[in-house]
């Protein structure tokens, strides 16, 4: 029994984290419609601004936060007003010339962080924290992981709060569901676009800080976390917060399930699978199950 | 007119000592070339500049400059950590730098494609490291093992121990999803299944995972009585530091080299690295002369801790330089292959002795020394080696003290 609960918490707590990483895609995909392949290096310039300020100033990783998260915000605001539009307001040879330049991004991004910060491994501890765990019926939960979930919850629900609830965010909806319209109704749509890409990059950011401490760090760290957050703004549906979380937790807690019962070589095969399926049957992501009722 | 005809001859008897002296007069000045083959760039440039620059700090503690008036020449060629290269190098060296020896090679790819290309230009090779055992399982005239052991002869320190001290009747075996850690692992399985072990746990996992707590929860329930990992660096950082939160409280944890005894598994685990054991190659705590300073003055040289690579690259170099000096006048490349067949010379990896000889698998080795291998256990956040006795540095703990019971 407790190996069960084990597995399905351990896949919930994952999953919030994995949700908050793509939330940033999923997001930047349903305004832009393009995929950003730089997404996980985004994350991790974010993951080393935090760990640069933990080891020369002794700043907390998740303090390091509010210096990482604005400053990504800022990167991802310069690329897409400076770089990314230029690509996307031009008819270009290839329609995939977004997907490339983001790719290229990416790549850069990753051997300037190489450069500066070399390919070796580096862990963050935080005394108290890092080898700490709560232990309930039988089952452990580290309190890095617990932190990540939980303010990978609160991250998300702003960014809920935020599209719902304040005309900038509705204005970003609006720009998703039709950008001509919207351009119609005043919105400044390329405005719009810049402050999508800034504020996925700083959720990308974020997510990757709230795991820092409970995983390690390496520039090609990110590559792994482009694939699952794309899987999840598959499974979820473009443009979604509730989607992500449900993509996020489902993906984490069926790896989990995998790796206990089956064998952990088969995880990220049973990801792959499921992404296939979902592509494959219901292409509009988990969500065309609900509206289908 | 007198004058000039004394010129004329002085200058003849000149032009003719000049031209004499390739053939005599500065014969014995002529250098021994030492040709080096080593993955200076590339993917393997890593362990390779480790290797290399091991070599050459065996070079100068040694202190042997010059062998009867020659002085001793080095011609390196990097190998790019690729095999093809790895032979147009030694077929350069031995061919248009006519070198009178070679020492290289990392990686069994690269070692293979050396060998035998030393063999057929007949030049000796002295091995740094390439551990695929069929590189010396072919009788080979030219070819010396130096430091390195045979890849199926890596554990060979794991069994005594398991064996006559831990004597398990339930492992769990994992491994990570490459051609390393399934190969391990069949030599693993092969040696449980052997002495009639129960397998309760075999499983791979893809290297990288943000979380192992899932195939540890599994383990533990399963109740082992060992577990043996073979996992990189990355992944037995992970493992350690999330077994310590699960409290998988097995007697023992064991590692196949890898990650385990590298000093950075030290610096990201701190005190979860405490009582796991693993198999190495090579320990700084190795009780043989020159280790300890060795150790030191490379950490100090490079601002790097060296590990077993850095130590076959010394160790291959002593191995050379000994077998040069006992080498027959004049020195050849024949008087060389003559000397290193009958190398018995303790170096930083140990006892190094050539001869031929077969294991338990089967295997016919030629030129090949059967160096210690060990294990070794982290005691208060430092290696020790516990195994083989004879070389032991402090007493194993075995069972390990459970996780509730540890400060």
């Amino acid at each position: 029994m407790s190996l069960l609960l084990q597995a399905l918490v351990g896949g919930l707590l994952l999953g919030g984290i994995y949700a908050l990483i793509a939330i940033g895609m999923t997001l930047i995909m349903g305004v832009m419609r393009i995929i950003n392949l730089a997404h996980g290096a985004l994350m991790v310039m974010g993951m080393y601004i935090s760990y640069a300020l933990f080891v020369h100033l002794g700043l907390n990783v998740y303090l390091g936060m509010f210096v990482a998260v604005p400053a990504l915000f800022c990167v991802g605001y310069i690329l897409q007003k400076f770089i990314i539009r230029r690509v996307t307001e031009i008819v270009t040879v290839l329609p995939e010339t977004q997907v490339l330049l983001t790719l290229a991004l990416g790549l850069a991004i990753v051997e300037l962080l190489r450069i500066i910060f070399t390919s070796n491994y580096q862990t963050v501890e935080i005394p108290g924290i890092s080898d700490k765990a709560f232990y309930f019926a039988g089952i452990s939960m580290s309190y890095p992981m617990v932190i990540g979930f939980v303010g990978a919850l609160v991250l998300i629900a702003s960014l809920h709060f935020f599209l719902t609830s304040t005309d900038l965010g509705r204005s970003i909806r609006a720009t998703a569901q039709d950008s001509e319209a919207a351009r119609y109704m005043g919105v400044n749509t390329r405005k719009v676009t810049c402050i999508t890409f800034g504020i996925g990059s700083a959720l990308a950011a974020a997510g990757g800080i709230l795991l820092l401490p409970a995983y390690y760090l390496y520039p090609g760290v990110g590559n792994a976390f482009t694939l699952k957050a794309f899987i999840i703004t598959i499974l979820g549906g473009m443009g979604s917060t509730v989607g992500a979380i449900t993509g996020g937790v489902l993906l984490g807690v069926v790896e989990s399930l995998t790796a206990t019962y089956w064998s952990m070589g088969y995880q990220d095969l049973m990801g792959l699978i499921i992404f296939l399926l979902v592509l494959v049957f219901l292409p509009g992501g988990l969500q065309t199950l609900l509206k289908r009722k | 007119m007198k004058m000039r005809r004394v010129f004329v001859v002085v200058g003849l008897v000149g032009v003719a000592m000049l031209m004499a002296i390739p053939y005599g007069f500065g014969k014995d000045a002529e250098p021994i070339k030492i040709g080096v083959v080593v993955s200076l760039t590339g993917p393997e440039a890593n362990f390779g500049n480790m290797i290399h620059n091991s070599n050459m700090m065996a070079f100068d503690d040694l202190g042997i400059k010059e062998i009867d008036g020659r002085p001793i020449q080095f011609v390196v060629e990097d190998d790019g950590s690729n095999p093809q290269t790895a032979k147009s190098a030694i077929e350069k060296l031995i061919t248009m730098n006519k070198v009178d020896m070679v020492v290289g090679g990392y990686t069994s790819s690269c070692t293979a494609a050396m060998a035998g290309t030393a063999e057929d230009l007949g030049c000796p090779l002295v091995i740094d490291a390439g551990s695929a055992d069929e590189i010396t399982t072919k009788p080979n005239k030219w070819v010396f093992s130096g430091p390195r052991v045979p890849a199926s002869h890596y554990g060979d320190a794991l069994w005594g121990l398991i064996d006559k001290v831990i004597k398990p009747k339930k492992v769990a075996l994992f491994y990570e999803n490459t051609d390393w850690g399934t190969s391990s692992s069949k030599a693993l399985r092969a040696g449980f299944k052997k002495r009639g072990f129960d397998i309760v746990f075999d499983q791979p996992y893809e290297s990288g995972a943000m979380t192992f707590i899932p195939m540890l929860t599994r383990i533990k329930s399963e109740k082992p009585d060992m577990v043996m990992a073979v996992s990189y660096l990355t992944d037995a950082i992970m493992l350690a530091k999330q077994m310590a939160q699960i409290h998988l409280d097995a007697p023992l944890y064991m590692g196949y080299a890898g990650g385990y005894t590298m000093p950075e598994f030290l610096d990201h685990c701190g005190k979860d690295v405490n009582y796991i054991a693993s198999t190495t190659n090579w320990s700084p705590q190795a009780p043989w002369p020159g280790v300890q300073k060795y150790f030191e003055a490379y950490k100090q040289k490079y601002q790097r801790q060296p590990d077993y690579h850095g130590a076959q690259g010394y160790a291959a170099m002593q191995i050379a330089l000994d077998a040069l000096k006992r080498a027959a006048q004049p020195i050849t490349r024949d008087s060389i292959r003559e000397a290193l067949t009958k190398t018995d010379l303790v170096t930083v990896m140990g006892k190094i002795q050539n001869h031929e000889w077969q294991d338990d698998l089967g295997h016919h080795y030629y030129n090949q020394g059967l160096p210690l291998t060990y294990v070794i256990q982290w005691q208060d956040l430092k290696q020790q080696v516990v195994w083989p006795l004879e070389a032991k540095t402090a007493d194993f703990i075995f069972p390990v003290p459970p996780f509730e019971d540890r400060k």
